[in-house]
């Protein structure tokens, strides 16, 4: 199953629009994994791209620019968890926060929950693993990190998770 | 395989099934990034010049803290005589000129409780008619345009607001005088548009005449401004908005 994707010729290629149709809906699911929200996600995803496109001729020479743009998305959503969570901790304090809408949460968002409140690079190689059916070497392409230190934060990520899970079926 | 990464598969399976996740043209991606970047410069101006007027307030070279009563003398007052209702329904503004300006204060975004109503469309047109119910315990007074802002989730949209100076497509033409709001009476406004479905508009931002404060009303898919130009009535009494022109009714 996790067949590596990175330097796909097919990817690489193209313009930046046919990378743009390409990739746009599986960096916004990977987005959605970890903040939690469609609307959210497709903002810091359109940031990303504009980002991307800026520097598109230096980044469209890359041998992964799939791998950049995924960085790029992974950074922007852990700053949007942060800023969120000091969001939280304000909006708590003044009593208006505000529910999203059922349409924009995503579902089984307990187990994207948990993943989320993971440490940021073990949130990221658990969504590009199982999100993405990446494999070790693709992760650890595009944490630019040593395919050891993938298989740790996997092997900690999901010790974490089960805990949580199971913990959280303990209760009900 | 552990229980862990059966339930992530699972639950990634169904994230990959989620339909709705088009790309949506990348033009409309970067316009959308220069509309935030100016509205941003915009607000950034727009604070800098409230910093200016407040220290200048403070200082006391500024004396324009007239209120509304003084400002509207020169126009036609109404009263809604309203009887006080803790229903929302509508009522028929009974309305009665009064030759002299009344000295009621000017209703607050938090004296008021906004709702949409007849949403509506024809030809390429959209409108809705928004009705602010005085839900405080005293008389107030609202009178002219409101200003009004749209939010597509979580940003905001920008938007021109035109003030109606004839009648519209669906609206009458309304003028801006100031209308006196006892304890549960209506007053409303329209606001219409050219349908051009380049905007997801899901809240509707509306700031009273003469204030700075903000209403925010949820307004739901149907009744959403789709575009970045609208035209606003001015506040009338009663839940009609001053009438429609008939012609999207």
């Amino acid at each position: 199953m996790f067949e590596s994707k990175i330097g796909d010729p097919r990817v690489a290629a193209g313009s930046f629009e046919s990378f743009y149709e390409s990739q746009y809906a599986s960096v916004v699911r990977l987005a959605a994994a970890l903040v939690g929200r469609w609307d959210v996600a497709e903002e810091l995803v359109q940031d990303s791209f504009l980002e991307l496109y800026r520097r598109w001729s230096r980044i469209a020479n890359y041998d992964a620019p799939e791998a950049w743009l995924r960085r790029v998305v992974l950074n922007r959503a852990t700053s949007t968890l942060r800023r969120r969570a000091v969001e939280v901790r304000a909006s708590t304090l003044f009593r208006a926060r505000r529910a999203a809408t059922e349409e924009l949460l995503v579902s089984d968002g307990e187990i994207w929950r948990a993943v989320s409140r993971l440490p940021a690079r073990q949130a990221q190689a658990v969504a590009l693993t199982f999100l993405e059916d990446r494999t070790v070497a693709d992760v650890a392409l595009i944490l630019r990190c040593a395919e050891s230190t993938v298989r740790t934060h996997l092997a900690r990520g999901l010790h974490t998770l089960s805990d949580q899970l199971s913990a959280t079926e303990g209760d009900r | 395989m552990s229980n862990i990464e059966e339930r992530l598969q699972r639950a990634a399976s169904t994230l990959q099934a989620h339909r709705g996740v088009t790309p949506p043209p990348f033009s409309a991606v970067r316009r959308r990034r220069r509309h935030r970047q100016l509205f941003s410069a915009t607000g950034t101006v727009i604070a800098l010049i409230a910093v200016a007027g407040g220290l200048a307030f403070r200082t006391g070279t500024h004396n324009d803290n007239i209120d509304v009563s003084t400002r509207s003398s020169t126009s036609q007052t109404t009263v809604v005589r309203t009887a006080p209702s803790s229903t929302i329904a509508p009522s028929p503004a009974q309305t009665t000129p009064v030759t002299s300006t009344p000295s009621v204060r000017t209703c607050q975004p938090a004296m008021l409780s906004p709702a949409i109503r007849y949403p509506s469309g024809a030809m390429g047109h959209g409108g809705e008619t928004v009705v602010l119910t005085n839900r405080s315990a005293t008389t107030c007074s609202l009178g002219g345009y409101p200003d009004l802002g749209l939010l597509d989730h979580t940003r905001s949209v920008p938007l021109t607001v035109q003030h109606q100076t004839a009648a519209g497509f669906l609206y009458r033409y309304v003028p801006p005088n100031l209308v006196t709001l006892v304890p549960g009476a209506d007053v409303s406004f329209g606001i219409e548009w050219t349908n051009q479905a380049t905007v997801t508009a899901t809240t509707l931002i509306i700031t009273p005449p003469n204030d700075t404060a903000t209403i925010q009303l949820a307004i739901p898919a149907y009744a959403a401004p789709d575009t970045h130009t609208v035209t606003v009535t001015a506040i009338a009494p009663g839940a009609e908005a001053g009438g429609y022109t008939g012609q999207g009714k």
